[in-house]
């Protein structure tokens, strides 16, 4: 049980991640606001 | 309150006098001057943003809006736009500045008003855009900026006689030190006219020329100096106006072509014989340029010899500092993260959640964040040479290797910008105006190495020998070296590209040397802040998510409790497995495949995935260790100096970088070239690591 909710945490936070990275790279369909952040571009 | 230009008036209505912008109900004016006249330092002064600013031309390829307010504190919306020499346009970034400027830009409305920004110790070339500036039939504020320098110059300015003469208002100003903006915030908020009647005299055979196509406009333009304006721009060429004014500017441009008369150097001798004569009654003295010791400082750095010297010891300097002076703010940063997470093993209790902190997020996130010292030190170098006007020089310097290659000069702002990011370095190209020379530099751009190198670097050349045993003096000249080759190899490209691919020839370097000025230490911190913000943002944002996503296929599937077997069935291990054949010849393992992967998305993840793949293993040491410890099934060192060193070269030549295929793409208009780049940078890549790994073994590493 008290493993339980640790994994919870990080099945919401790998699918937050995923879909983070998925909308930064590949839903901004170019132009300002897409990319890394790098650069303040 | 502005009176508007009669054509504006004609174009929005009768009323003669207005207050505002009616189709947004707020008033544009926009910022215009030559390149490098401290235009967006005056917009960020007024408007009291952050827009880049630079000492050499071309910093500002964008326009930008900011908001500012007259004495009064009524608003009004400041567009700051790229340098310009002329209404006559070239490169794509002054074809912005003049959209704006004539109402045809897609996304702003037409200006209310102009603020040229002109340099006050070379009026008469910046006074010649303001002649063309006041055609456009708009209310012309004039900012005569850097008055302290070009007095220090020697130069007299009479700013009272200098409005006499050209009939619009001349406002001194330091933008710099933010001095006279009240005077320009005082003079925006009052009437402001359009210009009067052409002052300058027109050669006699084309004031007829004008004379009559001008006419024919004057029935939509009842302003004379507009409807001039209009004729000039017709006979350049323009396609736009009635139809009987149309007609006769090409009879007359045809007329002009039979008779071998070239009007349009006729225009410019002729405005600038006016300015100097406006210069001379206004009692504008002119200096002594620069004065010796800018003259002695460029004979040496502008030597054929000498000049690479300097520009040699300096990337020196910069790498000695990089190793040096930040090896002690990184161990600090390193030494918080190995605390906080000694602490959480403490407090959480074990489970998924605590190692994804402890080996994803640390390992993953402080591997990375750990360098930041070393990107600001690199951020205040270029920060100081950048200020202090030395960087002109040094593409003066370089001009003579990108002639030979078939670059212009003008493509040593985007490439060197491209040294911290290959981003708004292929940005920068728009100041370029030759479409295939701003194409060949956009293709070499990510060869420059950008600061997401330079933890990579670091971290490789720690791993091929160990720190204590090497002085920094050497260590920096590896890094020079890295640099060196990324450089050099770009020129070669650029030649190949240029010269055998996209055909043509160059374009002979026009460069303005500006000014060497004592470097603002309040502006380079203050670049320093930003690029801390950008780094850390970064670090807690996309590299957070890749962390934790890596730590995910790292360690799942979950096939076995031994570290090692758990880390090689995993996901992460069963790519890099499927990678290992690929990369074998270039000396790297599997657990290398799965950083090459990872770090597609950002060069940088190679270190967080390394990071978080030794850790996946078990490995409670820190990076360099746990990578000096890698070894083959057969008991050999992995990270040996050769497979260090190809691994670095493999870097240098890479495109690991999501976000610059993406502005690669939006600056080319299409997939074509930056599909193109990421295979020849990959092909590459892969060819240097090999070459250095076959060449290597035959000399018996």
């Amino acid at each position: 049980m008290k493993e339980n909710w640790q994994n919870i945490v990080v099945g919401v936070l790998v699918l937050a991640a995923v879909l983070y990275l998925g909308i930064k790279f590949f839903g901004g369909g170019g132009g300002k606001g897409t990319g890394c952040g790098k650069c303040s571009s | 309150m502005w009176t508007e230009g009669p054509e504006a008036s004609r174009l929005r209505g009768s009323a003669p006098v207005f207050s505002m912008n009616q189709e947004t109900s707020k008033r544009w004016v926009a910022v215009v001057g030559n390149p490098n006249a401290g235009k967006s330092t005056l917009f960020n002064a007024l408007t009291g943003l952050r827009q880049r600013v630079g000492n050499y031309p071309g910093v500002t390829v964008e326009k930008r809006t900011g908001t500012a307010y007259t004495l009064h504190g009524e608003p009004m919306e400041l567009i700051d736009l790229p340098g310009m020499y002329s209404l006559s346009v070239r490169s794509p970034d002054e074809e912005i500045a003049l959209k704006v400027l004539r109402g045809e830009s897609a996304d702003l409305p037409r200006p209310d008003a102009i603020l040229c920004v002109v340099d006050a110790s070379n009026l008469e070339r910046n006074l010649f855009l303001v002649t063309q500036v006041m055609e456009l039939g708009l209310p012309v504020l004039v900012a005569l900026n850097m008055v302290d320098m070009a007095e220090a110059q020697g130069v007299r300015l009479h700013p009272d006689e200098l409005s006499q003469s050209l009939g619009i208002q001349f406002i001194p100003t330091q933008a710099h030190r933010g001095k006279g903006l009240v005077e320009l915030r005082a003079a925006l908020g009052q009437k402001l006219t359009g210009p009067g009647p052409r002052r300058w005299t027109m050669p006699p055979p084309l004031a007829v020329a004008v004379g009559q196509i001008a006419a024919a406009w004057r029935e939509s333009l009842p302003a004379e100096l507009r409807a001039e304006g209009k004729a000039l721009e017709l006979l350049a060429g323009s396609d736009e106006g009635p139809e009987g004014a149309r007609k006769l500017a090409m009879a007359w441009r045809e007329r002009f072509r039979k008779e071998a008369y070239d009007w349009s150097a006729a225009v410019v001798n002729a405005r600038y014989t006016y300015l100097q004569n406006v210069l001379k009654e206004a009692g504008v003295g002119v200096g002594m340029s620069g004065g010796n010791w800018t003259d002695w400082i460029d004979a040496a750095v502008l030597h054929p010899v000498a000049g690479w010297g300097i520009l040699a010891g300096m990337m020196m300097a910069l790498f000695v500092s990089i190793f040096s002076i930040a090896s002690y703010p990184m161990s600090w940063i390193d030494g918080g993260f190995t605390h906080l997470g000694g602490w959480l093993q403490e407090v959480m209790p074990s489970g998924l959640f605590r190692d994804l902190l402890i080996d994803g997020v640390l390992a993953g996130v402080g591997g990375v964040v750990i360098f930041l010292p070393q990107i600001l030190i690199l951020f205040f170098f270029l920060g100081l040479l950048e200020d202090s006007g030395y960087l002109a020089r040094a593409a003066f310097l370089l001009d003579r290797v990108m002639h030979r290659v078939g670059l212009s000069g003008k493509s040593f702002i985007p490439l060197l910008s491209s040294y911290a990011c290959a981003i708004p370095g292929i940005m920068a190209t728009r100041t370029v105006e030759d479409p295939k020379d701003r194409l060949t530099t956009i293709l070499i751009a990510p060869l420059m190495s950008c600061s997401a190198r330079i933890p990579v670097y670091t971290t490789l050349l720690a791993a091929a020998v160990p720190v204590a045993l090497v002085p920094v003096w050497q260590k920096a000249g590896a890094m020079l070296g890295l640099y060196i080759l990324g450089t050099g190899t770009a020129f070669l490209l650029a030649w190949v590209f240029r010269k055998k691919m996209l055909g043509g020839g160059s374009p002979p370097l026009i460069l303005e040397l500006p000014p060497y000025r004592s470097p603002a230490l309040r502006t380079i911190l203050l670049r320093m802040w930003e690029r801390a913000v950008v780094f850390l943002r970064r670090a807690g944002t996309v590299i957070l998510a890749l962390s934790i996503l890596l730590w995910f296929v790292s360690n799942f599937p979950r096939t076995s409790e031994d570290p090692s077997a758990k880390l090689a069935g995993s996901y992460a291990g069963q790519l890099g497995h499927w990678l290992e054949p690929v990369i074998r010849p270039l000396g790297f393992d599997w657990r290398i495949g799965i950083g090459l992967v990872a770090s597609f998305a950002a060069r940088e993840v190679f270190v967080s995935t390394m990071s978080i793949v030794y850790h996946v293993e078990g490995e409670e040491e820190g990076l360099i260790e746990a990578m000096r410890k890698a070894t083959w099934p057969d008991g050999s060192a992995i990270y040996t100096p050769l497979t260090c060193l190809a691994l670095l070269v493999f870097y240098v030549y890479a495109l690991q970088c999501l976000s610059t295929v993406a502005v690669a793409k939006r600056e080319t208009g299409g997939w074509r070239w930056p599909a193109f780049m990421l295979l020849y940078m990959t092909g590459l890549a892969y060819l240097g690591a090999w070459l250095v790994q076959v060449i290597g073994r035959a000399l018996g590493f």
